[in-house]
């Protein structure tokens, strides 16, 4: 009887152990799981040997802008 | 109690079980679990998608679109979205329902323009005019003019109409008119998250928004610009210049044209510096607007791109990248789609 309730007490604290290690475990991943993916684009972002050098759009033209050029190019 | 006992410990063993193996997925697929979770559609107002809101890294993978970096952690709440870009018979009927006049009709003040010969100041708006041979890129000028008479009537100028093309987005509407339609429909624009996070619809970090080919088994994804740009469109997409709605392929979340026919406004001013300190929650843009390119000009956010992006010029059409533009000006590639809260 008191053999019994030694490993009962015995594997309750394996028990705990386990629940207190898996819980850990977890949490940290789940903590992670944004971190992850913004390094696996980072990480990509640097091995991308294709940035373009070609032109590279400044947006759609004001008006300020473009009736300032029709005047230059009146002159 | 020995029943109990063993029934406890295996319980214990799944649970440590499940949490080791879902915490021993790779993040993306974690990730992109939660996203398919999401998927689209429950309910929707008809010509709207409903967008389930979460969490993603918004920004540009490319590190030339400067203006779009760094990679940053993004969430947005639900949302509805326009399934198209507005389109004329939409914007005609805000307009008969309003009287509504857009700033590229109406007179221009010259004390906005003090170095422009006031005899120059005429009602109008840019359209994309291609050169008949190649011009240097660096110069916009080159295949952009300011055409008197040029509205959303009149895409081309004054000779030109949108009779038949009342399935075509409508454009030459400035930020100004696009705010004042969606204000009219009870929509209102979305913020450029909000735009980016239903662009992506639940993709990763891939070169254009559908994938990393540009057209993947020789199936065009979007109205972008083919052949020698601007002197010598191909076409072969099917269209120069730009096209109807809904004659690409929807995204997976069920919205069209997301990527290229025309550019769309967003609500948010334009910084370039913006996202090195942007909120992570819903971010709605700074408080004010700067561009380094124009001092002075205040500008919103565009995305998405338009029939004249390229690979060879124009390549923010790619995903994450980022557009501007002045707030009073509108052009024959620039349009818009609304959003509603839920």
């Amino acid at each position: 009887m008191i053999e019994n309730m030694k490993l009962k007490k015995y594997f309750g604290l394996i028990m705990i152990a386990c629940l207190c290690a898996s819980l850990s475990f977890a949490n940290g991943n789940t903590a992670d799981t944004k971190t992850p993916l913004l390094a696996d684009s980072l990480k990509k972002a640097k091995q991308n040997p294709l940035a373009p050098k070609k032109s590279c759009c400044k947006g759609s033209p004001s008006k300020a802008k473009m009736l300032a050029q029709q005047k230059k190019k009146k002159q | 109690m020995k029943i109990s006992f063993t029934n406890s410990a295996i319980a214990l063993l799944c649970l440590t079980a499940w949490g080791c193996g879902n915490a021993g997925k790779p993040a993306a697929q974690q990730n992109a679990d939660t996203v398919a979770s999401q998927m689209q559609p429950t309910t929707a107002p008809a010509g709207m998608v409903l967008i389930k809101g979460g969490t993603y890294t918004m920004g540009a993978i490319d590190s030339t679109f400067t203006d779009a970096r760094p990679l940053h952690s993004v969430t947005v709440g639900d949302f509805l979205m326009d399934e198209h870009e507005v389109t004329n018979a939409e914007f005609a009927a805000f307009v008969k329902a309003t009287n509504y006049v857009t700033v590229a009709e109406q007179a221009l003040n010259p004390a906005d323009y003090p170095t422009v010969d006031p005899k120059d100041l005429v009602p109008g708006s840019a359209v994309f005019t291609p050169p008949e041979h190649p011009v240097n890129l660096n110069d916009a000028m080159q295949w952009w003019q300011y055409i008197a008479g040029a509205s959303w009537q009149h895409p081309e100028g004054k000779n030109s109409s949108i009779k038949g093309r009342e399935n075509y987005p409508v454009v030459h509407v400035c930020y100004t008119d696009a705010a004042a339609y969606a204000k009219w429909a009870n929509k209102r624009l979305p913020t450029e998250a909000e735009w980016e996070y239903a662009a992506r619809a639940g993709g990763g970090n891939s070169t254009y928004y559908w994938g990393n080919e540009l057209h993947p088994g020789g199936k065009w994804m979007a109205n972008n610009y083919q052949g020698h740009f601007p002197d010598k469109d191909l076409a072969e997409d099917g269209y120069k210049g730009v096209a109807p709605i809904k004659k690409f392929p929807a995204n997976k979340y069920g919205l069209y044209d997301m990527d290229g026919n025309v550019w769309e406004w967003c609500s948010d001013f334009y910084r370039p510096d913006y996202y090195q300190h942007s909120p992570a929650n819903n971010p709605l843009g700074p408080t004010d607007s700067y561009d380094p390119d124009e001092p002075g000009a205040v500008k919103r956010v565009q995305r998405g791109g338009s029939f004249i992006c390229s690979e060879q010029y124009c390549i923010r059409f790619k995903t994450g990248s980022r557009g501007k533009g002045e707030v009073s000006s509108g052009s024959n590639n620039l349009g818009f789609r609304c959003v509603k809260d839920i």
